[in-house]
């Protein structure tokens, strides 16, 4: 039982807090949904992010949308315009504000997955986690394929994070993975994590992966068993939560 | 009177002349006098182990029963075959004799070599020792001027004493054993078991295997290319711990080389450091046995027992050579005094040498003439005697003059050369380019053509850019090598293998003591045999032919030693520390302890005995685990195996139940050809002769049915044929 904040101001600024946090999280985000914003905020009730949703929403930082998929009503909060001149960090910053009209139920489910990762990982000490679908990101990295995002472990390694919830071919495995190892060899990232969300799509990724052999460079095949296990691994959502890095 | 007991003859005449006598008109037979003072010699050693049939004739037959022989100690002694009549003069020269100076080589062996003779004799007479290293005048006077008494040598002739009969007392026992047992498994050749024997044959077989049981596989190499400051240069990438290395620190997985081959072109480069730095290599050490004998053998093909013949006669015959049966590379200072009268000896023997002596600097610092590193021998060079006149064979003149050129090395100055190491950083990578400049050739134009460098891969001077310029990767190779497996040893290799053993034993301790034998014998790391004994065992363990195969191979220049299926599973039941040097590192441990006086040689023997003991029982009990070696069985009798044998007209197969069954195969690329063609019974003409050789010609089938061809009944020696023409050779196509 947290104890209670009995200062005003102390009251006060931890609002302000928490506040900013959600403000910062969407403007990289652009969007969350109810389940993350309370993970991020350690909440186990709702009914406190949603006085602060509503306090936000009213200053026109957020907006809240309502997306009505076949499977059922789904809630959205997106920072706006407005939002995005909150809590400026950096000069370059080149976020986006949400528009309901850009999301499908596909990028959506990704997403929230996406976000799920990092708010693990960032509870394991993880830091500086970059979506990669920001411009800044592109203009850095020249790579095929941007990965989901990438984050620093704890031990100074930069790790790209590719979300999978559904699979894809065997050869588009393979022009991906062609990518993470030019990344991986010009100093980009040292290794790729994969987050599934269950046991059985793990399975299934690795046969996926196995199946790749080899990867071609200057038109000849070079095989690619050995070196798998130097760049790719593959996790559950829920293995995020306790993973310790060596 | 004085006597002196030499351990040779050179060293007999060099004392004599120390004590200034003339060797030249003073010489009796077997033995040189001047006054009180009469110097004799030996022929390396007078007497020699008495054998088990010595002891109780009995012991002759080789039975498991007589197993295990026990040692004797303290040994009974026989005169060498050979050396019987330089024996009795020594012996003699003991009788008559009022004090002995002991004049053997200054090591373990050389003691034992005269005081065996001694205990033989059964001598009373006070004994002094005499170290003699260096033949030259000035050290020999020294020594002789620095007498000692004998006593104080006890502990090195026990060590060489100890040794000789351990080396004995295994040889035999394990020899007989194993054959025996063998012999029980049908295998029906003697298995030779020898301490310094089986070692070598089991360094063989670790390479042998190690070389069929190669899995051929690849590596790969990146270059670069950059333009940096207006100029290509091309480096090598050096990769670091993140990628695939193999033992060698080779790349080996194709995919990463070529990642990094894609993500590093067009990536932005800088040189990170230039290194420059010269390098003086020094003229060469003159030669030891061993090192010339690798040298010959690189060179010329020789043999190792060739070369040690040829050096025999050498310093015997001719004396243009000093003792060749040297392990060490050291001169003395008399050397260094000599130089004159050796280079002009030089230019004497080989006038094409003369302009390379003429510009040979008057004298030298080369680390080669330290006296305190002189231990029972110098260094092998030229003598003061000319051979002008002399006629050389090939291979003495060939030896002569790499002993000479070396000699001469000395006396010029080292090459030198600009090293130039240049690293180009690349996406966190280096690579780096090097090049070689030749300063000054020095000694290296004695050999001409042999210290060639490869050609630098920039043709700019890679010490004229400088750090931190940046530039762009516009270009890279990627090369693809396969892996070689280990070489098959040669005669070269397996000299040099001998004089570093200690790397084939794999316990550390023991490592160690095995090194520690030869601490101080520069090149040398653990050593088995003896220089002088080397050439020995290789001729040898080729002989060992159903152990040891010594053939050509592709790929090699000389022949190489290999070991047979029988050679593989031989060393396989064979315990590791016979096959490996282990007990050479042991038993050198032990051995140092007695020269040191800290062991007594019974308690070493007793222990030796104890695991002769434990091996032959061992042996007794469990068998040699020899599988029938070949599977084939005698077709005619189905019981014998048929065995390669050697015959007059090259090897066969027969059955090894000969003589009950008499059944041979022709031999055909080492298998028994067992549909042999059958014999052609073609009885030589009485009416057409042969007019080369007058023997009576013989028609022969040919090779297409119902055609035929005249030939001699005189072959091989005479090799007249004919064609076949109506039943008779045609005279008029003429002899083929």
């Amino acid at each position: 039982m947290s104890q209670l904040i009995t200062s005003k101001e102390a009251r006060y600024k931890k609002n302000h807090e928490k506040m900013a946090t959600v403000i910062q999280f969407l403007k990289q985000e652009v969007y969350s949904d109810m389940p993350n914003l309370m993970l991020l905020l350690s909440y186990k009730d709702r009914a406190p992010l949603d006085r602060l949703l509503n306090k936000l929403i009213s200053l026109e930082y957020i907006q809240k949308h309502v997306f009505e998929f076949q499977t059922g009503k789904i809630s959205i909060w997106g920072i706006t315009d407005l939002g995005l001149t909150q809590n400026i960090q950096d000069i370059n910053e080149d976020f986006r504000a949400f528009d309901p009209y850009r999301v499908k139920f596909g990028t959506l489910e990704h997403k929230l997955m996406n976000q799920k990762a990092q708010i693990y990982l960032q509870r394991n000490g993880w830091t500086d986690w970059r979506n990669a679908d920001q411009y800044s990101f592109r203009k850095q990295y020249d790579v095929e394929h941007r990965p989901d995002a990438i984050i620093t472990a704890p031990n100074g390694f930069t790790i790209a994070i590719e979300t999978e919830r559904t699979l894809k071919t065997v050869s588009r495995y393979r022009a991906i993975l062609k990518s993470h190892v030019l990344a991986q060899k010009k100093n980009y990232w040292s290794a790729v994590f994969y987050v599934v969300p269950n046991d059985d799509i793990r399975q299934l990724l690795i046969k996926r992966f196995d199946r790749v052999e080899y990867i071609p460079f200057d038109e000849s095949k070079h095989p690619f068993e050995h070196y798998r296990s130097k760049l790719v691994r593959v996790f559950t959502l829920d293995e995020l939560k306790t993973l310790t890095i060596q | 009177m004085r006597v002196f007991i030499a351990e040779k003859p050179s060293l007999a005449a060099a004392i004599f002349k120390g004590l200034g006598g003339n060797p030249d008109t003073e010489k009796k037979d077997g033995y040189y006098q001047h006054g009180q003072d009469v110097v004799t010699w030996c022929l390396g050693h007078l007497l020699a182990l008495c054998d088990p049939e010595d002891y109780n004739i009995e012991h002759k037959k080789w039975a498991l029963s007589y197993l295990p022989l026990t040692t004797v100690y303290p040994p009974r002694m026989k005169p060498r075959k050979g050396a019987e009549k330089q024996l009795k003069v020594v012996l003699n020269w003991i009788g008559k004799a009022d004090s002995i100076v002991h004049a053997g080589d200054p090591d373990p062996e050389g003691c034992l070599l005269v005081d065996e003779v001694l205990t033989y004799a059964q001598n009373t007479k006070p004994v002094q020792r005499v170290l003699i290293a260096d033949l030259n005048d000035k050290p020999v006077k020294a020594a002789l001027a620095n007498l000692q008494p004998n006593e104080h040598f006890q502990p090195l002739t026990q060590k060489a004493l100890a040794r000789a009969v351990a080396d004995q007392s295994f040889g035999y026992n394990l020899t007989r054993a194993y054959t025996l047992k063998a012999r029980e498994k049908g295998f029906d050749e003697v298995l030779n078991i020898g301490r310094v024997l089986t070692a070598m044959i089991g360094m063989i077989n670790e390479r042998t295997l190690a070389n069929l049981n190669h899995q051929k596989s690849f590596y790969y190499e990146l270059f670069g290319h950059f333009e940096l400051g207006g100029h290509i240069i091309k480096g090598k990438l050096m990769p670091g711990e993140e990628f695939e290395l193999d033992d060698k620190g080779r790349m080996i997985s194709s995919l990463e080389v070529a990642a990094t081959k894609e993500a590093d072109t067009g990536a932005k480069a800088n040189i990170s450091d230039i290194e420059q730095k010269t390098e003086t290599r020094q003229p060469p050490m003159p030669f030891n046995l061993s090192k010339l004998q690798i040298e010959a053998s690189k060179r010329w093909g020789y043999k190792p027992k060739e070369v040690l013949d040829a050096l025999q006669s050498l310093y015997e015959k001719h004396k243009l050579l000093t003792y060749p049966r040297s392990d060490n590379q050291y001169l003395s200072d008399a050397h260094l005094e000599n130089r004159d009268s050796i280079l002009s000896a030089i230019k004497g023997t080989l006038s094409h040498l003369s302009e390379a002596i003429d510009q040979a600097a008057p004298t030298s610092n080369h680390k080669s003439f330290n006296a305190s590193k002189i231990e029972a021998h110098h260094a092998i060079v030229p003598t003061e005697k000319s051979g002008a006149g002399i006629e050389l064979n090939e291979r003495e003149r060939n030896l002569y003059e790499l002993v000479a050129k070396r000699f001469i090395a000395l006396f010029y100055p080292g090459s030198v050369r600009d090293k130039v190491a240049l690293d180009v950083t690349c996406t966190g990578r280096c690579y780096r380019a090097t090049q070689t400049t030749l300063n000054k050739q020095g000694w290296e134009v004695l050999f001409k053509g042999e210290h060639q460098d490869e050609p630098n891969q920039n043709a700019l001077d890679l010490a004229s850019l400088t750090k931190g310029t940046e530039g762009t990767c516009t270009q890279v190779d990627m090369e693809q090598r396969e892996t070689k497996p280990p070489k098959y040893f040669d005669d070269a290799s397996l000299l040099k293998a001998m004089t570093q053993a200690a790397k084939f034993i794999k316990d550390p301790e023991l490592r160690k003591t095995l090194e520690a034998k030869d601490k101080d014998t520069a090149g040398e790391n653990g050593s088995i045999g003896t220089e002088a004994t080397r050439s020995g065992h290789i001729e040898k363990v080729g002989k060992l032919t159903h152990l040891v195969s010594l053939g050509k191979e592709k790929g090699y220049k000389n022949p190489v030693y290999k070991t047979t299926e029988a050679g593989q599973e031989f060393c396989a039941l064979l315990p590791d520390e016979i096959v490996r040097p282990d007990i050479s590192a042991i038993w050198e441990g032990s051995l140092d302890k007695i020269s040191k006086k800290q062991l007594n040689i019974e308690s070493f023997l007793h222990d030796v005995n104890q695991y002769i003991n434990s091996q032959v029982e061992h042996v007794k009990t469990q068998g040699v685990p020899f599988v029938k070696r070949h599977g084939i069985t005698c077709p005619t009798c189905q019981q014998g195996t048929l065995i390669k044998r050697p015959g007059k007209h090259g090897p066969f197969h027969a059955c090894n139940r000969y003589p009950d069954c008499k059944t041979t195969f022709p031999d055909d690329n080492g298998q028994p050809n067992l549909n042999p063609k059958p014999r052609q019974n073609a009885k030589p003409s009485t009416e057409e002769f042969c007019k080369q050789c007058g023997n009576p010609l013989v028609r022969r089938p040919g090779k297409k049915e119902g055609s035929f061809w005249w030939g001699c009944s005189g072959f091989p020696k005479c090799k007249v044929r004919f064609f076949d023409q109506d039943g008779k050779p045609d005279r008029d196509r003429g002899e083929l």
